[in-house]
């Protein structure tokens, strides 16, 4: 799949792919007063599972984790329930959990239960309320971070003490197409774009078509598209045959940075894109400017 | 791959594609890099003289600088579009 490079970050290197990276931390969050059910799993475990419970505990910040202090091990045989003492903290699977619950302080008000249901605390009596303890990820942006390397960094996960969420990239699916390709050309004079073919790799005619300046000058006239923003057209109805006559805008910055346009009519077919005759401005492509041509079907 | 793109023994173009036409030739990666050095440098054009670059020798010659052509719209549907684009600032 081809690719749209990022220049994200201000400057940095480009890259194919880009990550926010965030500073993350855990805190502990508890909820006192619950009463309803917590669902430590909803899946059937057909088999005894083991529960821990301890009358202290520590919360690990680095890993989100509550831990808890020289617990008691008991277990649960599948079907069954069982009603733990007052004022403890309680974990399953392990003694060190992502959630721990403390029972009220009158034991016998609820259950800890394991069967088809799932593995849950369920309360028998409102009037006594336990409290779920959880842990909470606090996010803080740093920077984008860019990569060619696909599997760099994971998308929602942790990785050398950092968070990193991928970062979308440009796609057909966003314009309601399915194929998309990338293609690039540097002219070797100001060349009027009219009457000029310029290669894709689409492999069909395209429907949607952007061609942008990769490099964006300070300095810009009004007929040269070496500082175009981009020029796009869109030509839903393109079909099978040779070329398509189609319009297509074009969006330059002046030379006072307003935004200025122009029009071409251009030919399409599944090779090539060609410029037609330009309807107002004259429009150059500059000599030494990357341009990058993307089309979508 | 990389191409580069002659008309009329003048290169006016190189690029990367995966597929090319009739008009394009495949090239190396040292080629294109060479010709796009060339590029690089080319001389500035002038108010008379424009500088195009001959396919063989991969030096730019100077040409004198065509009349631009006066083009005027033809078509109604495309000035509605143009407008409706600066208007609309997209």
């Amino acid at each position: 799949m081809l690719q749209i490079k990022n220049t994200l970050g201000g400057g940095k290197p480009e890259g194919l792919y880009a990550w926010k990276k965030h500073s993350y931390a855990f805190t502990e969050k508890s909820t006192s007063g619950m009463k309803a059910n917590t669902f430590i799993t909803t899946e059937a475990q057909n088999k005894p599972i083991k529960y821990y419970y301890s009358s202290s505990y520590s919360y690990d910040n680095n890993t989100g984790m509550f831990v808890l202090e020289n617990p008691t091990i008991n277990t649960i045989p599948y079907g069954a329930g069982v009603s733990p003492s007052a004022n403890i903290y309680i974990t399953v699977f392990s003694p060190s959990s992502e959630i721990m619950i403390k029972t009220s302080n009158t034991s016998g008000k609820s259950t800890l239960y394991n069967d088809s249901l799932g593995v849950y605390f369920h309360i028998t009596n409102a009037n006594y309320p336990y409290t779920l303890f959880e842990s909470e990820t606090t996010l803080s942006f740093i920077d984008y971070i860019v990569s060619d390397k696909e599997t760099a960094y994971p998308d929602g996960g942790e990785k050398g003490g950092y968070w990193y969420e991928r970062v979308a990239e440009l796609n057909p699916q966003m314009f309601g197409y399915t194929k998309m390709a990338v293609d690039t050309f540097t002219p070797s004079s100001d060349t009027l774009f009219r009457n000029w073919s310029i290669p894709h790799s689409l492999g069909e005619i395209p429907k949607f078509v952007i061609i942008r300046a990769k490099s964006i000058t300070s300095y810009v006239t009004t007929k040269y598209a070496e500082t175009w923003n981009f020029g796009f057209l869109h030509n839903p109805d393109a079909s099978s045959s040779a070329s398509i006559s189609m319009s297509f805008t074009c969006i330059y910055y002046t030379s006072s940075l307003s935004q200025g346009h122009d029009g071409l009519s251009m030919l399409f077919s599944s090779t090539a894109i060609m410029g037609g005759s330009s309807v107002s401005n004259t429009i150059y492509l500059k000599s030494g400017v990357e341009y990058e041509i993307i089309t979508m079907a | 791959m990389k191409y580069k793109q002659i008309e009329d023994n003048i290169l006016v173009a190189i690029g990367e594609s995966k597929a090319i036409g009739e008009e394009q030739t495949e090239i190396t990666s040292e080629e294109y890099n060479n010709i796009l050095s060339v590029i690089h440098n080319k001389p500035e054009d002038t108010e008379t003289i424009i500088y195009k670059l001959n396919a063989e020798t991969l030096e730019y010659e100077p040409y004198d600088r065509p009349e631009e052509p006066v083009i005027e719209p033809t078509d109604p549907v495309i000035d509605s579009i143009i407008s409706e684009v600066a208007s609309n600032g997209y």
